[in-house]
């Protein structure tokens, strides 16, 4: 509950001046904001789909050249007032309160005056790496297009220059980028109109890590030489604090925590803020380290000089790689730099082009009922449980159906709840018939999990096991498999591009670029004191929310 | 290398569909010397030495042999029924049939397009019920019933027989205009009857775009609304529409079979009938090959087309 508190602007004095009042009358609002310069203000702003409240009672204002970082979970209502700004919501929506931009009323603007103001006053930065762009149309097209529409001149390759993307880039379809170049391009399309607030609303998901610092920087320097106001909306504290002066937190569709970052970083209030500030830990702190022994421990898997090529290119190009009992490696690398193709291999879904993968001893076969046997032993999780379930299974169909496809003798019932409370859902009865879409992200991981533990395994593949998760579910998730493998000395290969989660659980890390480990040791020695240009690479780029 | 691999697909669809041809209309029960001589006073020599002039006697392999061998230097042998050769006989039905056909489909897919891209873009709205149930309700009318329908309704507006009339005068607008008069109630028919899965199809791949995020993007961007659809939904959602029509292209040669028959226009569809009701095996098999051979071009077709229409599928 938070009924008009003092706006974030009030106590924020930012680099550049309130200049402009850019000429459209905003004297009627003047005497009730904070600050005439507020460029965008909500008042009590409640979205309701149905019955349920989306966003409750939020207001915050933003002054001319301030930077706002909104921060949350998936479902906390923060894209929400992202596109309320714009009323970009769907119908189904019912906007209550007032959204002021600029000093108007954008829920009482007419059609044509809305349509005016949209990417002229505000335009939105989307998740480019997804499907922001058209497919069809080639991306100069669509720089220009609201330039043609809002009657601005300009050009698109001064803009593409802009993002640092050379001007032919103007030529190519969407798919022919890759996910940072995309990003450039809506950052680009943003900035056409020249409008006074950008809304980026989580510009860098699903980019790499060094890729993301790189487009970080450019939105932070535009933002800066252009002075313009910027509402930036993530789940990614750290993201935010490297971005934004200021910093609000939503949770369940209320803004519960805000203040400038630096302090509300260092210091959270709320125990939501203190949750997701946890979800992207500081590598090298020790209060992140949920980890302790580091003994050595007899090779479980051994992968003795592996290299896959597909035609000319090769995916994984001679890769050396152990992993003992009950041991947590980390394989870290950017997409593309063979780490999938290699856990692949390692599974046996691929057949290497030569070297070997040696699993207790025994190379593994290639084919038949002993391969069969193999795969019993080693189970993948995968990143996005929604999509790794099939949606008209049950829990019990779920997790049975490994056991049914081995042929696990024994109870198939008391088989699968054994391995449904191992996953800690409990009491198992209660989950047994739900279908995955009953589920919590968390609970359908852990439903993912449970899968792949009934058939008693001893190495689990997790392709980002985390990634898709909410900050609050993650650090459960992780202390699951450090028990797991504390219980049933279960050993882990997690492959992730988050050096933070490496640092979270790892015994080992492995620096993979290029089809090459370049880089591998302890997780103390590779991420404290690492050798390789890459891994040094891959460490600046980290977002950190201590460096603000 | 991607085109190569489509035509080399095409070819291979085509062989089988002449060995499946051959084949399928040798096990439809019944013998054509028998249907062809009922009614007529025949001697058991007669048959057998027609049989022997058709070849029918040989054994099955001897007979594809031939077949195929004549296929390939555009021989589709000699109809039974006709007593000309099969090439000739299909060739000046052929004219018929895709005009009654070409003007059908062009009106259904405009119609059927339309109609789907509204009925999406305003879900759930008067328009989107009314006009998709009166689509289905069409679509699940027998075409024979639905044309009999038709000509009972019109009366004397409309002639329901034939292409065209003897006395007609012999200038090319009189014939013209008489055709078209006659295209009239075949052509209504079918596109009443087609139509609907161009709405249908067109209207789901709509309701798949209308929540991409790059609709979202193009609000942002102050469109109006009619744009958005014009410029931005649209040539997404009627990619997969684009493969419907053309294979459905192929598939109307055969389909306008109840059309044809009902109105007895002279076009493929009644040959197909008669040849059918008179089991001509090498007229079967000719029209088999065409028909077949106009959806296997026509998928082709559009499979390049799609390649123009989307950027993705040209790069892969």
């Amino acid at each position: 509950m938070t009924p008009d508190t003092a706006a974030v602007a009030a106590n924020s004095a930012c680099g550049s001046h309130p200049g402009s009042g850019s000429g459209s009358g905003s004297d009627s609002d003047a005497g009730s904001g904070s600050g005439s310069a507020a460029i965008l203000e909500l008042r009590g702003l409640t979205v309701h789909y149905g019955s349920r409240a989306a966003v409750r009672d939020v207001s915050l204002s933003l002054a001319e050249g301030q930077t706002l970082g909104l921060a949350g979970e998936s479902g906390s209502g923060k894209t929400t007032v992202g596109l309320s700004v714009l009323r970009l919501l769907p119908k189904s929506a019912s906007v209550s309160g007032e959204v002021l931009l600029d000093g108007q009323d954008v829920g009482a603007m007419s059609w044509g005056r809305l349509r005016a103001a949209r990417w002229a006053q505000a335009s939105v930065v989307f998740q480019g790496a997804m499907h922001a762009l058209n497919p069809v149309r080639r991306v100069g097209d669509q720089i220009a297009e609201p330039m043609a529409l809002h009657g601005v001149s300009g050009s698109v390759a001064e803009l593409l220059d802009q993002v640092e993307l050379p001007a032919a880039k103007a030529r190519s379809y969407p798919h022919e980028l890759s996910g940072g170049q995309k990003q450039r391009v809506m950052i680009a399309m943003a900035l056409a109109c020249s409008p006074r607030l950008i809304i980026a609303d989580e510009p860098t998901t699903a980019l790499d890590v060094i890729v993301q610092a790189q487009v970080l920087g450019l939105l932070r320097r535009l933002v800066a030489e252009r002075g313009l106001s910027l509402l930036m909306i993530s789940h990614d504290l750290s993201v935010l604090t490297t971005t934004c002066d200021d910093l609000a937190v939503m949770h369940q569709g209320e803004i519960v925590e805000r203040g400038r970052a630096a302090e509300v970083i260092a210091s959270p209030a709320h125990p939501h803020t203190a949750a997701l500030a946890a979800a992207f830990p500081t590598v090298g702190a020790p209060e992140f380290r949920y980890v302790e022994r580091c003994s050595t421990l007899p090779t479980l898997l051994s992968v003795e000089d592996l290299r896959v090529s597909f035609g000319s290119t090769m995916a994984v190009d001679g890769v050396s790689l152990e992993v003992g009992r009950g041991e947590i490696v980390a394989l870290v690398g950017e997409s593309g730099s063979g780490k999938t193709t290699l856990a692949r291999t390692i599974m046996g879904l691929q057949r290497p082009s030569s070297g070997r993968v040696i699993f207790d001893g025994v190379p593994i076969p290639s084919g038949g009922k002993a391969l069969k046997a193999y795969r019993r032993q080693v189970q993948l999780v995968l990143q996005d449980p929604s999509s790794a379930l099939n949606p008209r299974h049950s829990v019990y169909e779920a997790v049975a159906e490994g056991l049914r496809i081995h042929g696990i003798p024994g109870d198939e019932e008391s088989l699968v709840k054994d391995a449904v409370e191992r996953s800690e859902l409990r009491p198992a009865e209660v989950y047994l018939s739900s279908l995955p879409h009953e589920l919590s992200g968390g609970q359908q991981q852990r439903v993912v999990i449970a899968g792949a533990l009934a058939l008693q395994p001893r190495l689990l593949i997790a392709d980002e096991p985390v990634a898709s998760l909410d900050a609050s579910v993650r650090g459960e998730i992780l202390a699951l498999l450090l028990r797991l493998r504390r219980e049933l000395e279960l050993a882990a290969l997690i492959i992730t591009h988050d050096l933070g989660l490496a640092w979270n659980i790892a015994d080992r890390v492995a620096v993979m670029y290029q089809g090459r480990i370049v880089e591998q040791g302890t997780v103390e020695q590779v991420l404290l004191d690492p050798r390789h240009e890459y891994t040094r690479r891959l460490l600046a780029a980290v977002p950190s929310t201590t460096r603000a | 290398m991607r085109i190569a691999g489509k035509l080399l697909g095409a070819g291979v669809s085509l062989g089988m569909i002449v060995v499946l041809g051959f084949l399928l209309f040798r096990v439809i029960p019944g013998d054509p010397v028998v249907s062809w001589a009922r009614g007529r006073p025949v001697t058991p020599e007669m048959l057998a030495s027609m049989r022997s002039s058709y070849g029918l006697d040989k054994p099955l392999f001897v007979q594809f042999l031939s077949y195929a061998g004549g296929l390939l230097h555009g021989d589709m042998g000699q109809s039974f029924s006709y007593n000309r050769p099969v090439l000739d006989v299909i060739g000046e039905r052929v004219g018929p049939t895709l005009l009654l056909v070409g003007t059908s489909t062009v009106i259904a897919v405009i119609l059927g397009l339309w109609l789907g891209i509204r009925s999406a873009w305003r879900r759930a709205s008067t328009f989107d019920r009314v006009s998709t149930s009166v689509a289905l309700a069409l679509w699940s009318t027998p075409t024979f019933w639905l044309g009999m329908l038709l000509m009972i309704a019109t009366g004397d507006l409309f002639p329901s027989r034939g292409m065209r009339d003897t006395d007609t005068a012999p200038d090319f607008v009189s014939q013209s205009l008489d055709v078209a008069h006659h295209l009239v109630l075949p052509s209504v028919t079918f596109v009443a009857v087609v139509y609907a899965q161009y709405q249908l199809v067109m209207r789901s791949s709509m309701l798949e775009e209308m929540h991409a995020p790059y609709l979202t993007t193009a609000r942002a961007k102050g469109l109006r609304d009619d744009l958005v659809r014009r410029r931005h939904a649209v040539p997404n959602a009627l990619l997969p529409a684009v493969t419907l029509v053309f294979l459905h292209l192929g598939l109307v040669v055969a389909g306008a079979i109840t059309t044809e028959t009902v109105f007895t226009w002279p076009g493929l569809g009644l040959l197909f009938y008669d040849a059918l009701s008179g089991l001509d095996l090498p007229l079967l098999q000719g029209l088999l090959v065409v028909t077949a051979g106009a959806v296997v071009v026509m998928n082709l077709l559009a499979d390049l087309l799609y390649g123009v229409l989307d950027p993705r599928v040209r790069a892969a």
